[in-house]
């Protein structure tokens, strides 16, 4: 008996056979697959019961009611519409959806930071404590209290207790330097205050509209609260077809509005003031317009009349607009001929600035019809009854600083009108004009990234002295920052949200933290509050809360005291149906039930501010609404009789046509956030591969100015205009007017992390931005371009 | 020997590896290979089902019940043990242990689990018990007499338990009760 080959190769046969006919080499390639699928990065959600809190999404100023779906009360794992909100009906946006990604993604600020090597440089930023980082900011402001108009400060909120504490700070301090982001709002106050004698902002009864005209406005897009106008669009499309409310959208790209409106009128960019212009002389020269209203209580009329009819007849509109006489003339009966019929004003999201002529010639459309102030028309967005806090506390250096000359020269003898003239404060901050010293406090924006001629604003900021940031997130401006005091996000902290933008009934949205903050943040109100305590004296005084809670509750105690109102506590209610004017009968008998009742629903709501009535509506010199605006004259603005009017003054882009023989216009979308944060990973997925694709962003053009240069579908080009260059890829497409090209906004981040950096260009890069003269207001609407294959 | 019956001789010895490879194989793949496959766990304390149902009178959904929003809450928190221990109550050293050692320092108890469902799973335990009025012991084993809670075996490679069902066997009910078996019924 041998052990040889042949015997061995039959043991291995054996136990070949043996182990094929045992569980082994199935169960062992089963468990192995399973064992791939189970790899320690793989996230694994954390298992336990659910719960929901509601609150106000802050993303955008949209003040959308959302709901929170919460793990054990500590892990967020969805975020829904909140059914019980009137604004967005139980809607929500991609971007809200996609929120907690702002939560948990990795760009957050863990604590406060110091930078203790050059600006930009991340690897120097030094974490401190939140006692030194205080430390920090008190000592240097009891340095500059000699200077203290050198403190400046830039909010991208305009509205709300948490802006409002910034700028009573500043004011405490003595600075006057307070800034908010360029913005529609802007031009909408200039233009309400030389026509109306009053600078609040616009709210439209859209949802009661019969005829909707919008000169620009993404509506369905994005424009003012973005699920406002998604329900309110529902609304009339849900309407029966005869009376079904149309829309009529007057914008050079056939945007996703022009798609699903009822007509598309594709202007000449940047001529829409005079289209509407040219349908204000259809509706006078026919004597369409309201007689009535027009007659008793505006002043001016007959100026206006001779100004249309020498420089908007049909035939010279169409000449600037290059839209059809036939079809200008058509949509002005339409427009006067259908009540209520509304035109609405604001580009792209209505955050983009504009021209106040702009808003003149649109408000001068509702005016003719009878829209103003009207159901279904173009009125004022209603105060909320808040209870005012105590008054600043100022001292002799605050004093002075009140009555200082403002940075950007606002108010002053070249804009007297303005409030703010955020362009100046850049231009002369890059010059170097500005004092020596100067700290600036960045809030809740993200200029480096999002002012139009991007550069220019990096450039200002090297000329600052010291730059403090309040972001959650290492954005853009914040990696400039020299000092960095971490707020939580949205999520994590208590904060008014006022109505939103373009609404027409009263909403205070109560955001709560429905989680503990992840990490070492503060919030911005119980900073200014510290601070302001460490500082002493009158800037101490003027901040007499213990907390930001505390100063937040007693402005919301105004609510409980007025007779109307109620807490949106249950789904389907629709303020617009009540009618304004109407007293609710309140859900809450006390403030404490009140403030119960916001924690748990998050929304306060009330119809009882009717609309103005005529004897008080108008606040001019006239006590009428003013075709012919006194009060630019009254403040030493001066120019022709053209100069007070509505009127179409368009600011010539940048560029002669020979070098640059294309127009260059930004589109915002639903699909890419502009706002201070960056778009979540989530919504980058939603973009079509016509819109970025691998890193390369498109820009769309017409397939005839295409040919003309030589491109094809994808082609990789280079866009020059006179502000810089950047490399973009061509989507053809018959939406696109001819010799225009339209680039999206919002893309080519350098901050935040890896999974959002390096998407596409930004295209405030290369946009040319322009300043009215009399207003010194900016616009970047339309760039001169040049297009060039590479 | 003739050549003839070496090659018988080498041939018999041939076939006798044969069965030892077989043998020995089936042995390490039936035998060797699950012990070496499987951890065995023990449960923190002892948890005797029988006694909390007969003398304490509790019913299964007073510990494992469905939550509000139709959830199941699977094992119970510590909070529903001290409802009755927050101090012994009898004998037992188990009892004394989830006094001292849980109780008292407020501590979850770790329990380990016999049975577990993937992430990418979406499993619903109200349309089984609820809607379809299944018993839980279709699934899991039949605790109503059960004195002492067995050991867990877990799967070294997976880290899932042993008793966890495969996907045929979800498929081969579904099929049976004309349930539909498209995949987004449960991976969504």
């Amino acid at each position: 008996m041998k052990l040889d080959r042949r015997a061995f190769v039959k043991l291995i046969a054996g136990g070949v056979g043996g182990t094929l006919l045992s569980p082994l080499p199935w169960k062992l390639a089963d468990d192995t697959a399973i064992w791939t699928q189970n790899w320690f990065w793989r996230p694994s959600p954390e298992r336990g019961g659910a719960s929901t809190v509601n609150t106000v999404c802050q993303l955008c100023p949209g003040g959308c009611g959302i709901s929170v779906r919460l793990i054990n009360d500590r892990n967020a794992v969805n975020i829904d519409g909140n059914p019980t909100h009137p604004v967005n009906q139980g809607g929500i946006c991609p971007l809200g959806a996609a929120g907690l990604q702002f939560l948990y993604g990795p760009s957050r600020i863990e604590t406060p930071l110091q930078q203790t090597g050059k600006r930009g440089d991340l690897k120097t930023f030094k974490p401190i404590s939140w006692d030194e980082a205080l430390q920090i900011l008190a000592s240097q402001l009891q340095k500059m209290r000699q200077q203290t108009t050198g403190l400046v400060c830039v909010s991208g909120k305009s509205e709300g207790t948490v802006p409002e504490l910034f700028s009573r700070f500043l004011q405490a301090y003595g600075s006057p330097n307070y800034l908010t982001m360029p913005a529609a709002a802007d031009a909408q106050a200039l233009g309400s205050l030389v026509s109306q004698g009053t600078s609040s902002p616009i709210g439209y009864d859209l949802e009661n509209a019969k005829m909707v005209m919008s000169f620009g406005c993404s509506y369905i897009e994005g424009w003012t609260a973005p699920s406002r106008m998604m329900a309110a669009f529902g609304g009339w499309r849900s309407q029966t077809n005869r009376s079904r409310t149309r829309t009529v959208q007057v914008e050079a790209r056939g945007s996703l509005s022009a798609s699903k409106a009822d007509e598309w009128v594709a202007v000449v960019p940047g001529t829409e003031a005079a289209l509407a212009l040219g349908l204000a002389q259809v509706i006078v020269s026919e004597g369409l317009y309201d007689r009535s209203f027009i007659g008793q209580h505006t002043h001016g009329f007959e100026e206006f009349r001779s100004l249309l009819r020498r420089d908007y007849t049909p035939e010279k509109v169409a000449g600037i607009t290059q839209v059809d006489k036939s079809k200008i003339v058509a949509l002005a009966r339409d427009f006067a001929r259908t009540k209520p019929a509304v035109a609405l004003h604001g580009l792209g999201q209505g955050r983009m600035p504009g021209s106040v002529y702009d808003f003149l010639a649109v408000q001068s459309l509702n005016a003719l019809v009878g829209s103003l102030h009207q159901a279904g028309g173009m009125s004022r967005k209603p105060q909320l009854p808040l209870a005012p806090w105590p008054e600043v506390v100022l001292d002799a250096t605050s004093l002075r600083g009140k009555s200082a000359p403002r940075v950007d020269g606002a108010g002053g003898s070249q804009f007297p009108l303005s409030t703010q003239v955020f362009y100046n404060f850049v231009n002369k901050a890059k010059e170097g004009r500005v004092q020596p010293g100067v700290m600036l406090w960045v809030y809740e924006a993200n200029p480096v990234h999002n002012l139009a001629d991007a550069q220019s604003f990096t450039a200002a900021l090297e000329k600052m002295e010291t730059v403090v940031s309040f972001s959650s997130f290492m954005d853009e401006t914040t990696q400039l920052a020299d000092l960095v005091l971490p707020g939580p996000t949205y999520l994590e902290r208590l904060e008014d949200v006022p109505t939103p933008p373009g609404l027409q009934y009263r909403v205070f949205g109560l955001s709560n933290p429905v989680l503990n903050p992840r990490f070492e943040t503060r919030h911005p109100g119980d900073v200014l509050i510290q601070l302001a305590k460490s500082l002493g004296g009158s800037v101490a005084a003027s901040f007499p809360w213990s907390d930001y809670e505390a100063a937040l509750r007693e402005r919301v105690k105004g609510l409980a005291n007025v007779p109307s109102g109620r807490v949106a506590d249950e789904p389907g209610i629709e303020p617009w149906n009540v009618g304004l004017g109407q007293n609710l009968e309140p859900n809450y008998g006390s403030f404490d039930e009140l403030w119960e009742k916001l924690t748990e629903y998050g929304c306060w709501f009330d119809t009882s501010e009717p609309m103005p009535s005529w004897d008080s509506a108008f606040k001019t010199p006239t006590g009428k609404f003013e075709f012919f605006c006194q009060k630019m004259r009254q403040v030493g603005i001066e120019g022709s009789i053209v100069t007070y009017l509505p009127h179409y003054a368009p600011v010539e882009p940048a560029g002669d046509t020979n070098t640059y023989p294309l127009v260059l216009v930004p589109y915002e979308s639903m699909a890419i956030t502009n706002g201070p944060v960056a778009n979540p990973p989530f919504m980058t997925k939603l973009l079509f591969d016509f819109q970025l694709k691998g890193n390369d962003s498109f820009v769309e053009i017409n397939p005839e100015t295409a040919g003309r240069a030589g491109l094809r579908e994808g082609d990789r080009v280079e866009l020059q205009t006179e502000r810089g260059t950047v490399k973009v890829r061509v989507h053809l497409t018959q939406a696109a007017r001819p010799g225009v090209v339209f680039i999206p906004t919002g893309l080519g981040h350098t901050a935040f992390d890896s999974f959002i950096k390096g998407k596409g260009v930004n295209a405030n890069e290369i946009l040319v931005v322009r300043q009215e003269q009399i207003t010194g207001l900016a616009t970047w609407w339309d760039t001169r371009v040049k297009i060039s294959k590479i | 020997m003739t050549e003839e019956n070496k090659k018988h001789d080498s041939g018999l010895l041939g076939w006798l590896l044969f069965v030892v490879g077989f043998a020995g194989a089936l042995f390490v793949g039936w035998v060797v290979f699950p012990q070496l496959l499987y951890t065995t766990e023990y449960q923190p304390i002892n948890y005797n089902h029988q006694i909390h149902q007969e003398e304490a009178g509790l019913s299964c959904e007073d510990c494992h019940y469905f939550r509000e929003d139709g959830t199941y809450a699977g094992k119970p928190m510590l909070s529903a043990c001290v409802e009755c221990h927050g101090e012994v109550q009898g004998e037992t050293e188990d009892e004394e242990r989830l006094v001292s050692e849980f109780v008292e320092p407020e501590k979850e108890i770790p329990w380990v689990s016999y049975t577990r469902q993937p992430d990418n799973v979406f499993f619903s335990h109200v349309a089984h018990v609820k809607m379809a009025e299944m018993a839980c012991s279709v699934c899991h084993r039949d605790v109503e007499n059960e004195i002492k809670a067995p050991p867990v075996k877990i799967n070294r490679l997976t880290g899932y338990p042993i008793e966890i069902m495969k996907m045929h066997v979800c498929e081969d009910c579904h099929a049976r009760e004309n349930v539909s078996n498209s995949c987004d019924t449960c991976h969504h």
